[in-house]
Order: structure tokens, then sequence, then C-alpha cells
């Protein structure tokens, strides 16, 4: 039999040992932040996701522009949903669908889901970034607090046409 | 007396060590060269590529002139990710592991052929993923997101590059055994230790990749189920995507632990303390995937924050590197006379080509990894998501913490493995900064464009409609930086064929191996020993991945069909 030994660990020299400390409670510190962020930021992840297939979708999505269309911009339907609905934004090769008139200091609930490969919403230039997958809805409850037109662009891969993917957002007064 | 002392029978039971022939050492040299050639070869067409993306960012297409071999945009950044990021890196990794383990152990391979056949895999592997990729038949970038399909030989190619790079793994791991059992009661040796630390690291973490592909990915492009599971796919992938990342700097951090200080004098500061890195690595690297898809829908934030949590415990073992490799570097230069604060930066070995470019590589490593703790932040991803910061924060880690590393590596292994001088050494010193400075300037551009703009990566900046003229100095300073690193490359190349023509010399290039600076101080047995280690990791990953795999499986639909749209 073996005695145990007697160290379990050796001790550090001074400096080490203070910069582990350091190193540790900094680390602690940044994953703090993080929670804390969570509940005092105004930019979150969100979390509301559903399951659809991909012509129920679509079929939501013409609904949606139905309902709601005012005009039309390069051939593609402008739409001003009310305040507190939900918005339908659609992903495809290579455009989003339809483009949205949203109103100042309103909430939406903004539905992403794409009809064929995975896209990236991306708006500009303020950078909120979601990823827009098939078969699933992914909700975001969005606030425009700035009115103006704003970009989105894809920044996903999404094939051939990806850097030509571009739509916009309205944000009125 | 209650304490038996080991007998006499004892240490005979111990098998009778096998000596390192010359044969041996041959043996392991010709699988190191072989393996390390064919990376370097990737790696080329792969830079090459690089080039040309940055210089399509400012307006100049070259694609024009490289029809049909790279016909398109993306046909091309599909070859440069997957040459760089896994072939390059892959490959180099197991030449530089053969040739390092035999050394560190003193001892021969237990199973040559299981080395020889994981090559081999790998290369078969290579070849099987090349023909689909170079016929522009895979073009889906070298994260392969379904539903874009590729042909069904990329992704079989693929996996046998993992499979060869497993058994390579194995190779080490039963010539680790093998010396355990010759060397009762003797702490692990410190190089061969890491090494197959890495690679059983890589073990756990390929795991998602081989279930995705062999799950989800190869029966749907054979024609065999019609649609697929994005969701599932993606979490797959990234329970594989980030220790990916883990594998490419361990091999660097055994250089600049185990080797770079005694290249400059200085000696490892604390054994003990590296070797906690190390299994720290291996315990934390895999269950941490989640923080790729904070944007993501259907994965609960309890889930992302627990990935979240997991890695900024592993930010613990990077400090900690940070001190210990500074440290070891230290004690050398003031060995040589450096004085002061930081005067003693100067005595460093500097006109060494082989440890400049490592130091150079470590101080963009100090980027690389402030740019990672904003990604992995839950919160500050949001920003940054899929914009061209991310790109920027690669190139900064495994295109230069890792890759410049190894090219340090490579001017003293380049002579070893061929055993004739390194061929200009002021060409491989200039190659060194010169990639320095480029990363430093297309690193700095490519974070600002993504942060302050959002411009996105992946994408072919250059054609893009919404391309502002406000990104046009940064897209400058990058294409800046792309011309240094263009000529960076050039030099690299006439260094290393150089080598390779270079006369014979009979001075005997050997690996450098630093010693500890206390060797009195003994390994606490809790840090020689796999069992705590390896089933810590696992039931990490198993309350990490268990519940939401589980969930994601039982709910798979498989309702996503293929798209081909390159």
């Amino acid at each position: 039999m073996l005695a145990p030994p007697q160290n379990w660990w050796k001790p550090l020299s001074r400096m080490e040992r203070s910069w582990v400390i350091v190193a540790f409670v900094w680390c602690l510190v940044l994953t703090i932040m993080m929670p804390l962020w969570f509940f005092l930021g105004r930019q979150n992840v969100p979390v509301t996701t559903y399951r659809v297939t991909q012509a129920e979708y679509f079929e939501s999505v013409n609904a949606f522009v139905e309902e709601y269309q005012v005009d039309t911009l390069q051939g593609i339907p402008v739409v001003e949903p009310p305040p507190g609905s939900d918005v339908y934004l659609l992903a495809r090769q290579w455009q989003w669908y339809p483009v949205l008139k949203l109103k100042k200091g309103e909430e939406y609930r903004l539905h992403l889901s794409s009809m064929d490969t995975q896209h990236g919403f991306s708006l500009q230039p303020t950078n909120l970034n979601l990823q827009v997958l098939p078969t699933y809805d992914y909700v975001a409850k969005i606030i425009p607090t700035q009115s103006g037109e704003y970009g989105i662009i894809c920044n996903e891969y999404c094939g051939i046409g990806h850097h030509i993917m571009t739509s916009k957002v309205i944000v009125t007064e | 007396m209650a304490v038996k002392s080991m007998t006499a029978a004892d240490n005979a039971a111990a098998p009778v060590p096998v000596p390192l022939t010359e044969q041996d050492l041959a043996v392991a040299d010709r699988i190191a060269g072989t393996s390390i050639f064919l990376g370097a070869s990737a790696l080329l067409i792969g830079v090459t590529l690089g080039v040309m993306q940055g210089l399509e960012h400012v307006g100049i297409n070259l694609y024009k002139y490289v029809q049909p071999w790279v016909a398109t945009y993306y046909h091309g950044l599909t070859m440069h990710g997957v040459l760089n990021a896994l072939v390059w890196t892959t490959f180099f990794i197991v030449g530089f592991f053969t040739y390092a383990i035999v050394r560190s152990l003193n001892r021969p391979l237990r199973y040559p052929w299981l080395n020889v056949l994981g090559l081999l895999v790998m290369v078969i592997g290579l070849l099987t993923a090349a023909v689909p990729m170079l016929t522009n038949n895979a073009s889906v970038l070298y994260t392969f997101y379904p539903p874009m399909k590729a042909d069904w030989s990329c992704y079989l190619g693929l996996t046998l590059v993992v499979v060869g790079s497993w058994m390579a793994g194995w190779g080490y791991f039963f010539t680790l055994y093998a010396w355990r059992k010759e060397h009762p009661g003797q702490k692990q040796p410190f190089i061969a230790l890491t090494v197959s630390i890495t690679m059983a690291m890589w073990q756990l973490a390929t795991l998602g990749v081989a279930a995705e592909i062999l799950f989800l990915l190869l029966p749907w492009s054979l024609g065999l189920v019609q649609g697929t599971d994005p969701l599932l796919g993606r979490t797959l992938f990234w329970f594989f995507g980030h220790p990916l990342v883990y594998f490419w700097l361990l091999p660097a951090y055994v250089s600049w632990y185990a080797m770079l200080p005694a290249q400059t004098g200085g000696k490892l500061f604390s054994e003990q303390l590296a070797r906690l890195v190390f299994w720290l690595f291996l315990l934390l690297s895999t269950p941490v995937g989640f923080h790729h898809q904070y944007t993501d829908p259907g994965i609960p934030q309890a889930w992302k924050f627990l990935h979240t949590t997991i890695t900024f415990s592993l930010a613990f073992p990077s400090f900690l590197t940070a001190f210990t490799v500074v440290a070891s570097l230290e004690v050398g230069a003031r060995a040589l006379g450096g004085k002061g604060y930081f005067g003693w930066i100067r005595k460093l070995n500097w006109g060494n080509p082989s440890y400049a470019a490592q130091n150079l590589a470590m101080i963009l490593f100090v980027f690389g990894g402030i740019g990672g703790i904003t990604n992995a932040s839950f919160n500050l991803n949001l920003a940054v998501h899929n914009t061209i910061w991310i790109p920027g924060h690669f190139h900064l880690t495994v295109a230069s913490a890792s890759t410049l590393t190894f090219f340090g590596i490579l001017y003293w292994l380049a002579p070893a493995l061929t055993k004739r001088k390194l061929f200009a050494p002021k060409l491989a010193l200039a190659q060194a900064w010169t990639w320095f400075i480029g990363m430093l300037l297309m690193g700095n551009a490519l974070h600002l464009l993504g942060l302050h703009f959002g411009a996105p990566r992946r994408t072919m900046l250059g054609s893009a409609p919404y391309a502002s003229p406000d990104w046009n100095p940064f897209l400058m300073e990058s294409a800046v930086g792309v011309t240094f690193l263009a000529i960076s490359a050039t030099l690299l190349y006439i260094v290393l064929i150089g080598t390779l023509f270079n006369k014979k010399s009979d001075v005997e290039v050997k690996m450098p191996v630093a010693e500890p600076l206390n060797p009195s101080q003994s390994i606490p047995k809790w840090l020689d020993s796999w069992t705590p280690w390896v089933f810590g990791a696992v039931a990490l990953v198993l309350v990490a991945y268990g519940p939401m795999l589980y969930q994601l499986i039982r709910d798979i639909e498989l309702t996503s069909p293929g798209w081909r749209v390159w």
C-alpha cells in the first residue's frame, strides 16, 4: 500500500496565485454581466418559436399582405399593419417579402421564416441580427424607436444571389 | 511494517521499455512529412483564393481570369474555408503530433500501421471531397448548413478526413498507454500528454459532425429521405464547430508552453498550471456550441445561457496561458540580460524566424481572444452575429494564432524532417512580420466594418448594391492587409520549397523542449490521471446537450427539401 500524497495541490508562487485570482474574478464579472444585462438591456434574443410547414407560413404571409397592403415598391407590396399586430416577413431566393411600414413607438410581433435555405435577417445600419430557418417560425417582439427608412440585408450565405438580397423597413412617426 | 514498499517482483512485472531506433523515427517522420506536405499544398490554393476575395471587396474582380476553375466568388469561398480551416489545420496537426509524440516519449509508435492507415484514410477522404468541391458541385461553404444540399461525395469525403484523424489519435493513445505500462509511477511527459489530450477532446467533439453527416446529410443527399431538419443540423454542427477552434489552438499551445521557451533560453514557468490548462480544455471545450446559435429559433434561453457560462469558464485557462507562457519567455529574456519592466522584451530571440513568428502569433491572439469573448457574450453577440466582424475575429485566431504559430514550427520542423538547412532565414523572418502586419490591418478593418456598419460576412461585397461609400476606407485598409498577406504567402512558399531543394545538412535539428523551471516540483496525481477528466467531460456534454438534443430529435420533422442554388 502507498501512503496518500501529502499535498493535493502544490502551493503556487505569489505572483502566480495573484494572477489566478485576478483571472478567475474577471471571468466571474464577465459572466455575471450577461444575465444582468439581460434584465437591464433593451435588446435581447427573442424566445418564441413555432414549427410550421413552408406552405402554412406562405399562406399566413399572403393573408397578411392581402389584408394590409397599401402600396407597391419595385414590384413588392408595401404593407402597413395596425400597431400591436402580427407582422410576417418571408425570406426566399433572393428577396425579403413584403416591405414593412411600421409606426414609431408601437410594439409588433415580427414573424420570420424562410421558403428555401437558411437566411440571416440583418437590420441596417443599427445591427440587429437574427437567423432565419425554413420550417421554423421565429417571433421577435420589436418596438421601432426611431423613424426613417432602414435597410434589411441577408447575412447568411443563401446561394449565388446572396449579396443582392435586400429590402427595407419604413418607420413612420 | 504498515506500509509495504515495492518489491523487485512488482518492478519486473512492468514490460521492458522499447528503445527508439532510427528506423522507428524514419517511419514517424515519413508520416509527419507527408501529412504536412499535403496540408501546406492545400493552404497554397486556400490563401490564393483568400487574396482574390479581399481584392473583390475593393472592386478588383479576378474571377474572370480563372474560369471555369473557380466559377464564382462563393465557389472560391467554399474552397478557401475548407482548404484552410479544415484541411491545412488537420493535416498539419496530425503531422506535427506524430513527429512530437515519439520524441516526447522516446518510444516508437505502438502500432505504426494504425497511423499510416489513418493518414491514408484522410487522403482518400480529401480526394473524395475534392472532386465535388473543385467542380462547383458543393459550394455550400465550410459549414454546409442544410437545407443547402451538396453532392453526397463531399459529405462522405469530409467524414473520412475526420475518421482518419481519429485513427491518428488512437495511434497516440496506444503509444502513450504502452509507455505508461513500461514506466509505472512516472508522470506522463508533458508534450505526449498534451498531444493526447488534444486528440481526446477531438474524439468527443467530432461525434456531433459525424452524427450530422451519417444520420441527416448522407441519407438525404443520397435521396433515401426527402427532407432535412435545419435546426438539428446546425446544432450537431456546432457541437463540433466550437471545439474545432480549440483543436486548432491547442497544438499552438503545446508549442508555446513546451517548445517556444527553449527557443529563447527560457523554461516552462509552472508545469502544474500548464497541465491544469490542458485538462480544463478537455473538460470544457465541447459543451459550448450554443454560443454560435444565440440568434437561432427553437433553443430556449436557459440552454443558451448555460453554454455561455461554460464558454466563459474557458476564458479562465486562456488567461492562465497568457501568464504562464509570458513568464516562461521572460525567464529566458532575463537570463540573456533583459532588464526592466518591459525592457526584457527586446532580449527575446527576435532574430530567429521560428521564434519571431510564434511570438507575433501570440500578440495577434490577444486581440483574437478579446474578440472571442465579445462573440460569446449573450448580449453583445446580437450586434456582431453573422457580420464581417466574425471573419475578422477568426483570421486573428485560426489564421494567426494557430497558422502563424504553425509557420514558426515549420521553420524548425521542415529542416528537421528534410535534414536540410532552412532556406533564406531572413526571408522567413520577413514572412512572419508581413503576415503579422497583414492580419493586423485586415483584422482591424473587418472588425470595425462589422461593428459600425453591420456589413455581412460571406458576401461578395464588391457587387452588393447596399455597400455604402462609408465602408470604403475600411475595405481599402483590408485590401492593404491582403496585399501584405499575399507577399507573406509568396515568401512562405519560397522558403519552404527552397528548403525542400536545399543541400543536405549534417547539423541535426532537434525538437526544442522547454525544461520546467522548477524540476523538483512534483505533479499532483489528479493532474496526471485521465479518468476524472474524461468522465467529467462526457458528463458535462450529457448535461449541457442531452435534454436539448433529445427534444430536437423527438420533434424532428424532415420537411425541408434540399436546394442547389449556387
